[in-house]
């Protein structure tokens, strides 16, 4: 479903590389947690995924229609679509740029309007939601794409328990789908519950079920030596905010 | 109803009609109408997508091409409309272009691409005007508009491309809101993003032109902006707001001109002080949105 050969990233103006030498394959039914500290080249990959970002050298095949959830989102406070408008958004891009939608367009976008719990605010400004409520809105945008491929970016930042629960529950529906999903993240823990983990610092460190790469010296490898024992777990300290116990 | 009653009724009456009586008010009513329908809609594209600045060197912009279009009739006291619209146009398309290769190459802020592209095209036009010896246009009728020596004759012109132009606006409506919404996502949604920002410019460029005749290379901008600023703040979606820019931009033109006609003062200021004069309207006395 997706595959890469020596493929290497630069964004337009840099002087060199976010990501090179990627080599992976990924089948269907695939949960992948792309983990590294930041700048290691996850939303390099998940945006060259998703289309956005071509290889500078290497191969980089993806076979499927891809579901991308980036990280943040900066809009105008003012900006005049609701939550509905946001999530109608992920049928847009299934060649519905122009004319009415269906029948089933509108069954998907209540249903993924429906999956994330967004029906209450449905009607509300974008703008003037908080952070986490933004985040479950364009997820419900994701769920609406009904794509092959999921590629979502630090999905969880800002959201509450109950919303984290729920993407648990629809990453897991998706992988019994038969769908692809990766995630990037700097949980370790919740990386362990995935098929496949991805190890990135800039370059593919390991890859491989989670009991191959969620071992501490990769780990120190990947995050550059900033791996911890707490409490008997392995913590990548590099995300911890500087005033977090 | 006793005959005082009738009196005034008729001279409350006389008050509103008596300016459309006259057939230039009518052309030139009819002529700001399409104008201020057609900036009340791209007007919202604007404001959400913060162009304002963009829009005014646009404005601008044009000046440099009608004074070449005008070097080119040469022997002509008058060039035309044809040809003051082309140049028009591509002044606006060369200050579009500009403003982008400036900011792609340089790295600078939009803001301060346009205003680069902005002064430029300015002095430029300065300059070739100064070379023209028969520029018959009146300057201060391009940068303040002439709307009542608008001929009928002007009319469908001014009407098609207006239309063209809306239609490619509405063509181009779930494009236009996704790359304004967030670029990243239009480009991963598989949405050629330059070039859909690209046929903005150029809608935007088109808008200031058809505009330009009617009320002015400086004041286009003001029906641009404040209808859609005053919509705004009173509507929470974009096809609502677009329609109610749209009205306040359409009921802007009959109250300016009365104000135009009753006061002797310029009609395409007044129009666009009309729309302005509902805008801060809107802010003093809007507490929540309507639609």
């Amino acid at each position: 479903m997706l595959s890469a050969r020596g493929a290497s990233f630069r964004y337009p103006g840099a002087g060199e590389d976010a990501l090179s030498g990627v080599e992976l394959t990924i089948g269907v039914g695939s949960a992948v947690a792309v983990l590294g500290p930041n700048g290691s080249g996850k939303s390099t990959l998940l945006s060259a995924i998703a289309g956005t970002l071509e290889p500078r050298r290497g191969e980089l095949a993806v076979n499927g229609r891809v579901a991308y959830l980036p990280q943040g989102i900066e809009v105008d406070r003012d900006f005049p679509v609701d939550v509905r408008d946001v999530v109608r958004m992920g049928r847009w891009g299934r060649g519905r740029w122009f004319g009415r939608f269906s029948a089933d367009d509108d069954a998907a976008v209540a249903a993924a309007i429906s999956a994330l719990g967004v029906d209450s605010i449905a009607g509300r400004r974008f703008g003037e939601l908080s952070g986490g409520q933004r985040q479950r809105a364009l997820l419900a945008q994701v769920v609406a794409q009904d794509a092959e491929i999921i590629a979502l970016d630090e999905p969880l930042t800002g959201v509450d328990r109950p919303t984290a629960a729920r993407v648990g529950e629809l990453i897991g529906r998706w992988r019994r789908d038969g769908r692809c999903v990766l995630v990037a993240t700097h949980d370790l823990a919740a990386a362990a519950d995935y098929d496949l983990v991805l190890a990135l610092n800039r370059r593919v460190v390991a890859f491989g079920p989670p009991q191959e790469v969620l071992v501490e010296p990769t780990l120190q490898e990947t995050f550059d030596g900033a791996i911890a024992t707490i409490g008997g777990r392995l913590v990548d300290t590099s995300h911890r905010h500087p005033g977090a116990a | 109803m006793s005959g005082l009653a009738v009196a005034l009724v008729g001279s409350v009456v006389d008050f509103f009609a008596e300016p459309f009586r006259v057939e230039f008010i009518r052309t030139g009513a009819l002529a700001a109408l399409i104008v201020g329908v057609m900036c009340g809609v791209v007007g919202c594209v604007v404001v959400i997508r913060g162009m304002s600045l963009l829009a005014d060197s646009y404005a601008h912009g044009v000046l440099p091409g009608v004074a070449v279009a005008v070097l080119f009739s040469s022997g002509q006291s008058d060039p035309g409309q044809f040809a003051v619209l082309a140049g028009g146009l591509a002044g606006g398309l060369v200050t579009a272009a500009g403003t982008a290769a400036i900011r792609r190459r340089a790295g600078l802020k939009e803001d301060t691409a346009a205003a680069l592209m902005f002064v430029f095209m300015l002095a430029l036009g300065v300059v070739l005007i100064s070379r023209a010896s028969n520029f018959a246009v009146d300057l201060t009728a391009f940068l303040f508009g002439d709307l009542l020596a608008v001929e009928p004759g002007e009319l469908p012109l001014t009407a098609a491309l207006a239309a063209l132009l809306l239609g490619a606006f509405a063509l181009l409506y779930r494009p236009i809101v996704l790359v304004s919404f967030d670029r990243r996502r239009a480009a991963a949604l598989g949405l050629p993003v330059a070039r859909v920002e690209f046929a903005i410019m150029v809608g935007l460029a088109l808008c200031v032109v058809i505009g330009f005749r009617v009320v002015g290379a400086l004041l286009v901008l003001g029906l641009l902006i404040a209808p859609a600023a005053a919509a705004s703040m009173l509507t929470r979606r974009l096809p609502a707001m677009m329609a109610l820019s749209a009205a306040i931009a359409a009921i802007s033109v009959p109250l300016g001109l009365l104000f135009s006609w009753h006061l002797d003062v310029a009609a395409g200021a007044s129009i666009v002080l009309v729309a302005v004069g509902i805008c801060i309207a809107v802010v003093l006395g809007s507490s929540q949105r309507l639609l």
